[in-house]
């Protein structure tokens, strides 16, 4: 299932990243340039010693270190809106990539002023210099090869971060790969961002122990500056036809191709621009829509979007029905289910939206039986007939495919039954067609009459859509839900 | 110039008061060059430390040039440190500033233009004769040369007081004589009070007016270089001379010898000065009938003063050799009995 990337996406991608990189580690490099001096003058011994400030900055300074990134992302949501008035797009990627970066760096600046001999700052009080003196004279322009070193894993551990920037629809490299290669398993692609990346941070790296033995930063200087300005432009140009714009959130993967011919069709039939964001988990779309950074988004089911507004409370309404995607269990080792033995290991993914889903078809099929009334909420924990004493194992959906060699059947969306190597014909058993899971597309409750939506609806239930959708899931994949 | 007066200097860690200086007083007069010297331990970092704030005393009063620095806020600590110059062991350059940026450095701290900088600077290359190597870093240049740089830096200011902490002490013997050479001339040319730490005698013997023995904190001795080296009165003293002075016996009379007063007497003469035309060996054989055996003898240059040594064995009898001993002294050498031998 490989096949070429267009030059044009990759070299988007490449510049997101870049756009990113740079702007977080200009200001993680400041902002722990200034925590790092601190801290560092805090400790006993320094110029502004001062135990209890130094504990508490310390302390502060690992929190922000411990927090795993792709949670720390999330976490300060609230936070990134306040700062950029959104939470999802490139520069709300950028925001916890800054709060990562700087207790980092604090600490890189730390131990890099902790190495310039004690005797240069004996030097300096002995010479009558002022505090500020000391830092700025002293003991930063020693520790500058340090800091240079420094920069540069800085830069390069940020390049790694940017790839999780995909979470809140923030493009780049890193969310190609994952994207492309990880949910579509396209190893091409995989393979070409990768070389990219490589091919950046051995710039960075090289460019930076360069710098660190001759620091000549007044060029550094020139070029950051010229870049900065590139992206305040690209920031700033505008960006044609605002007017006619649907901002719609969709899954990376598959749909994203789909989508692509919807906006075709939006812009061809009813000059409507549709701009698709992406993401990669199924909570964040829903926020996003909520909260006004998104106008639609359409990838989840109504008994999905019912348990969330349920649970957050959200004033979201469906306005029409797009395609349904049958789940289905598939085995490499059994071809029925009467076949499968005692204490079988069963597969399911673990989103809360197929999770649920995977188990009440089962209880349908009667293998085993749900406690009343959890519905879509369920989890291997509210079985509570379970003779067969199936073994319930959840993983992400895209690993499930790679794991069939491993289980007795897993449960398959239909995103990965082509990948996995499956027809939906070849499921042991799978949703019919009068499932309630056919995917919606959803808006804000007041919204929904704005007549801008009825040319999504219509671009979605187009021909050049319909057609699109089957050929990319065959054999009942699909099935269209509007008739 | 410089007067300490009474000073305590205790570190106190974990609860437990470490006594580092204890009832310290001594005067530095203006245009001298003062040695302190010491074991390691001995508390001669902390003291000169103690001259400009670099460590705090727990009691007493340090003054310089009449002004106590003591109880200074800080911005007039600052201000009277750019008064008194600094150099150390390890240097402390700069590495990341050139020779000529090194000098610059105080100069840049009190906001001087680039013009009065470059003609200071340059000025001071000359004095610390290091002309043309004002772009080199450091890691292009000698010990030696570093620690020129490195008093030129002292100097960028015009302090009347330089402070040297083992400044020698990392650089090999001949380097070490023209350091001092070139401390010796800045004090004679500049009239600059020089306070000078060291754990060497030979150091003191070269440039020193004045030195203080420190031991264990406290003062054990202070006075004239020369005094000091012929008439050490305490044990630390003895030790530290002895040891500069090339006087040591070989073991095959070392096992010969005994504190009890039976036999010959060993002596150590000292000549200074005058006392040095006198014909030491002649005259004790002629009017003494004392043979003298000379077991040692050595020349030192003592603030430049020439003074002379010699260990000697008096073989004659107890009264001859009292007698002999009693008219040295007379002429103004110094005799101390080391031990008999029989």
């Amino acid at each position: 299932m490989s096949h070429s990337l267009a030059l044009m996406p990759l070299l988007v991608a490449t510049w997101q990243t870049l756009y990113m990189v740079f702007i977080a580690s200009v200001l993680g490099i400041v902002g722990g340039l200034v925590l790092g001096v601190v801290l560092y003058n805090t400790q006993t011994g320094g110029l502004w010693a001062h135990r209890a400030w130094h504990q508490v900055l310390g302390f502060i300074t690992n929190v922000g270190r411990s927090v795993p990134f792709i949670i720390l992302m999330i976490a300060i949501l609230p936070f990134t809106r306040f700062v950029v008035g959104t939470s999802i797009g490139i520069n709300a990627a950028i925001v916890p990539l800054v709060i990562a970066a700087i207790p980092y760096f604090a600490r890189i600046v730390e131990s890099a002023l902790g190495e310039v001999p004690f005797g240069i700052r004996e030097a300096a009080l002995a010479m009558g210099a002022t505090q500020w003196q000391i830092i700025t004279k002293f003991l930063l322009p020693e520790a500058l090869p340090a800091l240079i070193r420094g920069s540069t894993l800085l830069i390069v551990g940020l390049i790694g971060y940017s790839a999780m920037a995909g979470a809140v629809g923030g493009g780049g490299l890193g969310e190609l790969a994952i994207n492309y290669g990880y949910e579509r398993f396209d190893a091409l692609v995989m393979l070409e961002t990768v070389v990219i990346l490589v091919l950046i941070v051995q710039w960075v790296q090289t460019y930076g122990d360069r710098l660190a033995k001759r620091p000549r930063l007044k060029r550094l200087a020139i070029v950051a500056i010229i870049f900065a300005l590139l992206c305040v432009v690209s920031q700033a140009w505008p960006k044609g036809e605002q007017a006619h714009t649907i901002r719609v959130g969709i899954m990376g993967g598959a749909e994203e191709n789909i989508m692509q011919v919807a906006k075709r069709v939006a812009w061809d039939r009813y000059h409507v621009h549709l701009q698709l964001i992406t993401f990669d988990d199924y909570v964040l779309p829903n926020t996003a829509l909520n909260n006004g950074n998104l106008d639609a988004n359409i990838f989840q089911h109504v008994p999905y979007l019912d348990t969330q507004i349920k649970a957050r409370h959200y004033k979201l309404v469906p306005i029409a029905k797009t395609f349904i995607y049958p789940l289905g269990f598939y085995s490499k080792k059994y071809t029925s289910l009467s076949a499968l033995p005692e204490g079988a290991v069963v597969a399911i993914p673990n989103d809360p939206s197929n999770e649920g889903r995977a188990l009440l078809l089962l209880q349908q099929s009667g293998l085993i039986k749900m406690k009343p009334g959890v519905g879509l909420l369920g989890t291997p924990a509210s079985v509570i007939l379970n003779p067969y004493h199936l073994h319930f194992v959840a993983m992400n959906a895209a690993q499930i495919p790679r794991a069939l060699k491993d289980v007795a059947m897993g449960a398959l969306t239909n995103d990965f039954v082509g990948p996995a190597g499956y027809t939906v014909n070849q499921a042991l058993l799978k949703e019919g067609s009068h499932s309630p899971y056919a995917n919606v597309i959803v808006v804000r409750a007041q919204d929904q009459h704005k007549p801008i939506f009825k040319a999504l609806i219509a671009a979605m239930h187009s021909k050049p859509v319909l057609e699109k959708t089957q050929a990319l899931f065959p054999d009942g994949a699909a099935i269209a839900a509007w008739y | 110039m410089i007067t300490l007066n009474n000073i305590n200097k205790t570190y106190t860690v974990a609860g437990t008061a470490y006594p580092a200086l204890t009832g310290m007083s001594f005067t530095v007069e203006a245009g001298e060059i003062f040695g302190i010297i010491g074991k390691s331990g001995a508390g001669k970092s902390t003291l000169v430390r103690c001259l400009n704030g670099l460590e705090k005393i727990t009691s007493g009063d340090v003054q310089i040039d009449g002004q106590s620095i003591v109880g200074l806020s800080d911005s007039a600590l600052r201000q009277t440190r750019r008064s008194i110059g600094m150099i150390f062991q390890h240097f402390n350059l700069l590495s990341s500033r050139t020779a000529f940026d090194n000098i610059a450095l105080p100069l840049e701290l009190v906001g001087k233009n680039q013009q009065a900088i470059a003609a200071r600077v340059n000025d001071l290359l000359r004095l610390v004769e290091l002309e043309g190597l004002g772009g080199s870093y450091p890691h292009e240049l000698s010990g030696g040369q570093k620690q020129r740089v490195a008093i030129a830096r002292a100097l960028a200011t015009e302090p009347n007081v330089l402070l040297c902490d083992e400044a020698t002490s990392a650089l090999d013997p001949e380097t070490t004589v023209s350091i001092l050479n070139l401390l010796k001339k800045i004090n004679q040319t500049l009239g600059i009070t020089v306070v000078l730490i060291t754990h060497e005698m030979d150091v003191v013997k070269q440039v020193c007016h004045r030195v203080a023995v420190l031991d264990q904190g406290r003062l054990a001795e202070l006075g004239k270089v020369v005094d000091v080296f012929i008439r050490p009165q305490s044990d630390v003293a003895k030790r530290l001379t002895q040891a500069s002075l090339h006087l040591e016996l070989p073991d095959s009379i070392k096992s010969k010898l005994h504190a009890e007063k039976a036999g010959h007497p060993i002596v150590r003469l000292a000549f200074v000065g005058a006392s040095a035309e006198v014909p030491v060996t002649t005259l004790l054989h002629d009017r003494f009938s004392v043979t003298c055996n000379i077991l040692q003898a050595d020349l030192q240059v003592i603030d430049g003063d020439s003074v002379g040594f010699m260990v000697c064995e008096l073989q004659g009898t107890q009264e001859q050799s009292d007698a002999a001993l009693a008219h040295l002294q007379a002429q103004g050498i110094n005799v101390e009995v080391l031990a008999y031998v029989s």
